[in-house]
């Protein structure tokens, strides 16, 4: 049952697959709260379209895809704020700005070395040594930054005026928060792939909204209940033969789709 | 909207004279799918055609739209030229609606019926790729009769190219090989030559493996001693890298030559793999 782990590229898959596990939902949480979450949809299509730019004018694509990640969430940061209550209208037009930019910007690559997707979408399975590092350097900085702000995400997440009254920076946390998502949708996305990131950063925190009984509960069982996808998805992939990040994200799946049956009775 | 139907109007205007306005070469138009057509009909229109690459090398070809200027300049073309087999389905889509004074090339028309598991790339085989040659000619000789010949010595001078490389192939003890691909696109190259590929995916999949393959090609590698694992530079090399490490192999490109960025033409491009297929002998 452990021939798993006598691979190199199956014990990196663990170790990564476990700790955006972590960083996910940490960052997912308060996102979710702040009716954000598309973001990670929004951020990954306008990196493409930042690897587009890139490629079209010259300079580094993963540098193009960072920098149009953070254009994207403060985008979507100020026209949240111009949407009121429909604050997910934001995310959208953002994401479809991303995907009709890229399908724009790519008529104008000269000669690409290689496929435009290549640059910014990874695989689990295929993490490199630099790339761990990277991981495991965002994953400090994350879980720092979720213990450090933990009180004023908290407050900003339910309620920006009260969290104005209550004396906490709004503008400056909100900053951070949504800079943060930036760069973790766009390393990530290159890591493990963007529909890992983008879905891990939701389903685990629904899945967790529906027993949690106050906001700590929900920072913790998200992040439990994203463990418990990302390594049952891995096992499962890998002794099903089917695809890991499509394996992970439908466990998530499940496992909402089991616990919204299960406490139906309660909510209703 | 009542307001905004004068400003479409007149934009549309502007836009369609802005079209008109391009002053129309006297040499033979060709528009072609993607690279590796490009180079075919580079090859054999010389300085006699301008021949444009619809879809540039880099962007993402299953999500490629013709605008519609480009849908226009196609149907005003002598030639259109695609592959075919999927690689190209825009260019399939759009090829039957031109209009007949365009002459279109289905590159791989000749090979319709040979579904070898519907692999597009049929241009890695040196034969096929003489009669793909072989077809763009003729369009060509139809569409400008008067500079038939020299169309023919073109087409002549690249499949004796061809030919020549082709015999290096033979020579160079690649028979019986066994190769392992990330993606499996070579399968007319190695029918041609009698190796074999072990693909970490099929040729018509596309995202990610699955552990259980990653690990069954690093488990084949290492049962076969195998001294490398190619990848096509397009794709990225991610995959190829970790399949390396994990076999103690080396990971080198093969180029599919559905686009380059150097713009190197496919007698290059079909020499630079000869050197990497060498380096995988035993």
């Amino acid at each position: 049952m452990l021939d798993i782990f006598q691979y190199d590229f199956m014990r990196r898959a663990f170790l990564a697959a476990a700790m955006i596990a972590v960083i996910a939902p940490c960052i997912g949480v308060p996102v979710v709260l702040k009716r954000l979450s598309s973001i990670g949809d929004a951020t990954s299509h306008s990196a493409l379209a930042g690897v587009a730019a890139g490629l079209v004018i010259g300079v580094n694509p993963i540098l193009g895809a960072l920098l149009f990640s953070v254009f994207a969430v403060m985008g979507i940061e100020g026209l949240r704020k111009a949407f009121g209550k429909y604050s997910e209208i934001a995310a959208v037009v953002v994401m479809s700005a991303g995907i009709a930019l890229t399908a724009v910007l790519t008529r104008f690559i000269k000669d690409g070395s290689s496929n435009l997707s290549s640059f910014l979408f990874g695989s689990i399975l295929g993490i490199s040594d630099f790339e761990m590092c990277l991981t495991i350097g965002l994953g400090i900085v994350v879980i720092a930054v979720a213990i450090f702000l933990y009180k004023e995400m908290f407050f900003v997440a339910f309620d920006e005026e009260a969290a104005k009254i209550a004396g906490v920076s709004v503008k400056k946390i909100n900053f951070a928060l949504m800079l943060l998502t930036a760069i973790t949708v766009s390393v990530a996305s290159r890591i493990v792939g963007a529909l890992m990131i983008s879905s891990l950063l939701v389903i685990p925190v629904a899945t967790a909204i529906m027993v949690a009984k106050s906001y700590k509960q929900t920072v913790w069982l998200s992040v439990a209940f994203a463990e418990i996808s990302a390594m049952a998805g891995l096992y499962i992939s890998y002794y099903f033969s089917l695809p890991s990040g499509g394996t992970i994200v439908l466990i998530g799946v499940c496992m909402l789709i089991i616990i919204m049956a299960a406490t139906a009775k309660r909510r209703r | 909207m009542k307001k905004i139907f004068p400003i479409m109007l007149i934009l549309s205007l502007l836009l369609s004279s802005c079209g008109s306005g391009e002053k129309k070469s006297d040499k033979l138009q060709v528009y072609t799918s993607f690279y590796a057509m490009c180079d075919f009909a580079r090859a054999i229109g010389g300085d006699d055609a301008e021949v444009y690459n619809v879809v540039p090398t880099g962007a993402e070809p299953h999500e490629f739209e013709p605008t519609a200027a480009e849908v226009a300049k196609f149907s005003k073309a002598d030639i259109f030229i695609y592959n075919g087999f999927g690689i190209d389905a825009w260019a399939q889509k759009i090829a039957p609606t031109l209009p007949s004074s365009v002459n279109v090339v289905c590159a791989s028309s000749e090979f319709q019926n040979e579904t070898k598991n519907n692999d597009p790339h049929v241009w890695l085989s040196f034969e096929r790729a003489r009669k793909q040659l072989e077809m763009i000619y003729k369009a060509f000789s139809t569409a400008d009769s008067e500079n038939a010949q020299k169309y023919l010595s073109r087409m002549t001078d690249y499949e004796s190219k061809i030919d020549a490389l082709e015999e290096d192939y033979r020579t160079s003890g690649l028979e019986g090989m066994k190769i392992f691909v990330t993606h499996g696109a070579y399968g007319y190259l190695c029918d041609e030559f009698g190796m074999e590929q072990v693909a970490l995916e099929s040729v018509s999949s596309s995202g990610d493996p699955s552990p259980s393959q990653m690990a069954k090609i690093v488990e084949e590698i290492k049962g076969e001693g195998a001294k490398c694992i190619f990848y096509d530079p397009l794709d990225g090399d991610k995959l190829a890298l970790a399949v390396a490490k994990e076999a103690g192999v080396e990971a080198l490109a093969l180029y599919t030559f559905e686009g380059d960025g150097e713009n190197r033409d496919y007698i290059t491009i079909m020499s630079e793999n000869l050197k990497q297929l060498k380096k995988a002998i035993k």
